[in-house]
């Protein structure tokens, strides 16, 4: 599988404040690629930076193996994307919505084509009223309609499921299921509700105050064969220094605090609390966390 | 030119576009109403002590609509600006505001031809906007009042066009006027740029406007000399200009014009100002963050 | 040489009509104008007034004994300084015996014989008329009127085919423009760097209204609404 975004050391600064920080990652071709955080973790600069909103301070965004600083329009004519809120001109009629961002996008739509694609986010009967009119729910799919009006490759989604009830997050999931399976297309997809990322997403990005701190395939994430232990020890730094003389240094995630997160095969646990107790380390508990949610709030929680 | 036309329709479809033209044709009908019932009062008013040394005075001949529409272009060419700035101010700041900017750069279009777009889109509005007060301050005035030559009163000075001497000063005059309006859409635009909501920009350019107006009309020898020669508002006024009449002795010279020239450079400062307010629009516009 | 200068000026002079008693002159002179009882005329009127700059315009001009005149625009808008109208001299000249005749002689230059003219009616607007009359023809050629109310201004005149009725084909009217009052505080006002530079240039200069004049209609009578 060949990838569609490459992004390299990517970093931007606004004054004295990293958004983004350093940050590398890649999304493969036709996978749901969950991009995970704390509101103001930088998501939203990130994916404005992939969508040219904002420039980049520093690093290489490459989409479709293009440079976007230099492709921007081939790229951004094979990408759809809803940035937030679905807003759109409020005092036109949805057909006129669509069809203004389709001839954006470089398309010609006459009518029929045009109520085709809102017949299939069924708003087929109120293309002629005005977005003003329209709930939130149909405004969100009024929105997706529009990010996918050109047919886009890869499809760009910030929070899309934010402030929907349960029916729209559910149709939300079914579609992005629909495109990444039956359509092939690749959806990169930002969110801070774990549990849905748990539901959709191939991949996962984990980002928080701007820089990455997981990345890989939701499986291996996830999987009971790598498990992730949380150790409670009196201190921190004592066990990481020791620890980085063994070969057991490498599965250190992460520290908070005085607990340590580290990622280990099933069968090396107890391998490993023998391992501490002989170089008499103190340890209060030892916890396995297997969750997404327990995951991500041990690499961010303080 | 697709581009162009969504921006039009954008525009053309907002109910704010048709609050400057009602506006306009509400003062322009109203200007019409008074001098209709109360013109040769105005008229001996607008001639202000000439009546003592002349006497019949053909009020009657001076009011026709030539006359009213110079009376409805001198009060309405310095407000006007701001109608232009209720749209020209919105291009940007207002999908800044709405949300659907971040959608709009997000499209296969770049953003130099996006604020291309944009601008000319407020441009034509301003056009069109120009042409709707011609058609009511000329045409409708000349169908109201009928047509007789044109006296024009200027400082110290009153200048008489026979009236196959008019039309084409007006056609110059709104030309002109097209160039001093577009240069004011023009700022409300670069504010635009650098705005998020509309409301600052529309702001900001009437009061620019508001105090410019003041300082050119102020008679003070010190800014006389010193900044009223720069300021945009004092070149805006070019449009009178080709109503200024070559004379000898003291019969008018037809077809001229006192200073073309005059009028050609402040023609000039006015393009130069749009270019300025334009480049940095330009220049911003391509490298703004955009987080709204 | 000066002696012999009025020698020869004196011969000049005297070759010519032997000079009219001054009374006699006014009379036959005011007799002529005493032939037209009312007349329509067409003219050219132009204006040459500093501050004013207008085309010429084509006039109707009105005329009823004994003092009723009316210029009528045919077409644009043209400026009638005050005064200029209502110079009347047929009514002036009619007020015999209100006006005291003193001769002056003759104008070196033209041959005319100058008259001047002042009236014993304190309440007459005119202070001192100086006439400059053609003895032959019988006819005014320039007056000159100090008035008490709008200063003091020049007619010209110059005859031709209405000569017989004392009527010219050309008025010229000069004063000056000191006392005009000029528009003022016109608001935004566009300054071309041409128009207030002439603001130093415009007092104290005279100002003249010519009226040429064409197919007269003399005594056809006019009706009198006309004047309203």
């Amino acid at each position: 599988m060949s990838s569609v975004i490459e992004v390299r050391e990517l970093t931007k600064s606004f004054n004295e404040i990293t958004a983004v920080d350093n940050l590398t990652f890649t999304v493969k071709e036709k996978e749901v690629y969950g991009f995970l955080g704390e509101n103001g973790a930088g998501k939203s600069t990130t994916i404005r930076m992939l969508l040219t909103l904002i420039r980049p301070t520093n690093g290489e965004i490459k989409i479709f193996g293009l440079d976007l600083s230099t492709h921007r329009k081939e790229i951004l004519e094979r990408t759809g994307a809803i940035i937030e809120k679905p807003d759109l001109y409020k005092y036109l009629t949805a057909i006129e919505n669509l069809s203004l961002f389709a001839v954006m996008s470089g398309l010609r739509l006459d009518r029929n084509q045009l109520m085709d694609k809102l017949e299939k986010v069924g708003l087929g009967e109120r293309a002629d009223s005005k977005i003003k009119t329209y709930s939130q729910g149909m405004k969100q799919r009024l929105g997706i309609a529009v990010a996918l009006v050109h047919d886009p490759d890869l499809i760009i989604l910030d929070e899309p499921m934010n402030g929907l009830d349960p029916q729209g997050i559910a149709d939300i999931r079914n579609l992005i299921n629909h495109l990444s399976k039956d359509l092939g297309k690749t959806v990169f997809i930002s969110s801070h509700l774990l549990s849905e990322m748990e539901q959709v997403a191939d991949s996962l990005l984990i980002i928080h105050k701007g820089k990455k701190i997981a990345e890989g395939n939701m499986h291996e994430l996830l999987s009971p064969e790598q498990s992730r232990i949380e150790i409670e020890t009196n201190s921190a730094s004592e066990f990481v220094q020791k620890l980085n003389q063994t070969n057991w240094g490498p599965k250190i995630i992460s520290v908070n605090g005085k607990k340590i997160m580290m990622q280990l095969k099933k069968d090396d646990v107890p391998l490993l609390i023998q391992k501490l107790s002989e170089m008499k380390i103190d340890i209060y508990s030892v916890h396995k966390k297997n969750s997404l949610e327990d995951y991500f709030l041990s690499l961010t929680g303080d | 030119m697709s581009l162009l036309k969504i921006e039009i329709f954008k525009i053309f479809k907002r109910p704010r576009t048709y609050i400057a033209f009602s506006v306009i044709a509400l003062i322009i009908i109203l200007i019409q109403i008074a001098l209709k019932f109360g013109g040769e009062e105005y008229v001996g008013l607008m001639l202000s002590g000439m009546g003592d040394s002349f006497e019949q005075i053909p009020s009657k001949d001076i009011l026709n609509g030539y006359l009213v529409c110079f009376v409805i272009l001198n009060l309405l060419l310095i407000h006007i600006p701001i109608l232009v700035a209720l749209v020209a101010g919105d291009a940007v700041a207002g999908e800044a505001n709405m949300g659907t900017l971040r959608l709009l750069a997000s499209k296969p279009v770049s953003r130099v031809k996006l604020l291309v777009v944009k601008f000319m889109a407020s441009a034509f509005y301003t056009l069109i906007l120009l042409i709707w007060v011609a058609v009511l301050a000329l045409f409708l005035s000349i169908a109201l009042f009928g047509v007789n030559w044109l006296g024009v009163p200027r400082e110290l000075q009153f200048n008489i066009m026979e009236s196959d001497d008019v039309l084409w000063r007006y056609s110059l005059a709104f030309c002109f006027a097209a160039i001093g309006l577009i240069c004011v859409a023009a700022l409300a635009f670069m504010l635009s740029v650098f705005s998020e909501n509309s409301i600052g920009p529309i702001v900001v350019t009437v009061c620019v406007i508001i105090v410019f107006t003041i300082l050119t009309q102020m008679q003070i020898p010190f800014y006389d000399e010193t900044i009223k020669p720069y300021l945009f508002t004092t070149h805006m006024l070019g449009w009178k200009g080709f109503f200024y009449v070559r004379g000898v002795e003291g019969v008018t010279e037809k077809g001229s014009i006192e200073n073309l020239s005059s009028i050609i450079k402040s023609a000039g400062i006015l393009i130069g100002y749009t270019a300025v307010f334009l480049g940095i629009a330009f220049w911003y516009f391509k490298r703004k963050n955009i987080l709204s | 040489m000066r002696r012999a200068f009025f020698i020869i000026a004196a011969c000049l002079l005297g070759s010519q009509l032997p000079a009219q008693i001054p009374e006699d002159l006014i009379s036959k002179v005011q007799a002529k104008l005493e032939k037209v009882n009312d007349y329509t005329a067409k003219g050219k009127l132009k204006t040459n007034v500093v501050f004013i700059k207008a085309p010429v315009a084509s006039v109707k001009v009105y005329y009823k004994k004994p003092d009723k005149m009316k210029i009528v625009n045919e077409k644009g808008i043209s400026f009638i300084p005050k005064g200029s109208v209502n110079i009347n001299l047929a009514k002036f000249l009619s007020a015999a015996g209100k006006y005291e005749i003193v001769d002056a002689g003759k104008e070196a230059t033209t041959g005319l014989r100058i008259l001047k003219l002042l009236p014993t009616d304190e309440n007459s607007d005119i202070v001192l008329s100086t006439l400059y009359i053609d003895e032959k023809a019988e006819l005014i050629l320039k007056a000159k009127n100090t008035t008490r109310d709008n200063g003091t201004y020049e007619l010209e005149m110059s005859y031709g085919n209405y000569a017989l009725f004392g009527l010219p084909d050309k008025v010229i009217f000069s004063f000056n423009t000191k006392d005009y009052k000029l528009p003022k505080g016109v608001t935004f006002d566009y300054d071309d760097g041409v128009g207030k530079k002439q603001e130093d240039n415009l007092k104290n200069k005279k100002g003249k209204v010519e009226i040429t004049y064409s197919e007269y209609l003399i005594n056809k009578g006019v009706d009198d609404a006309i004047f309203k």
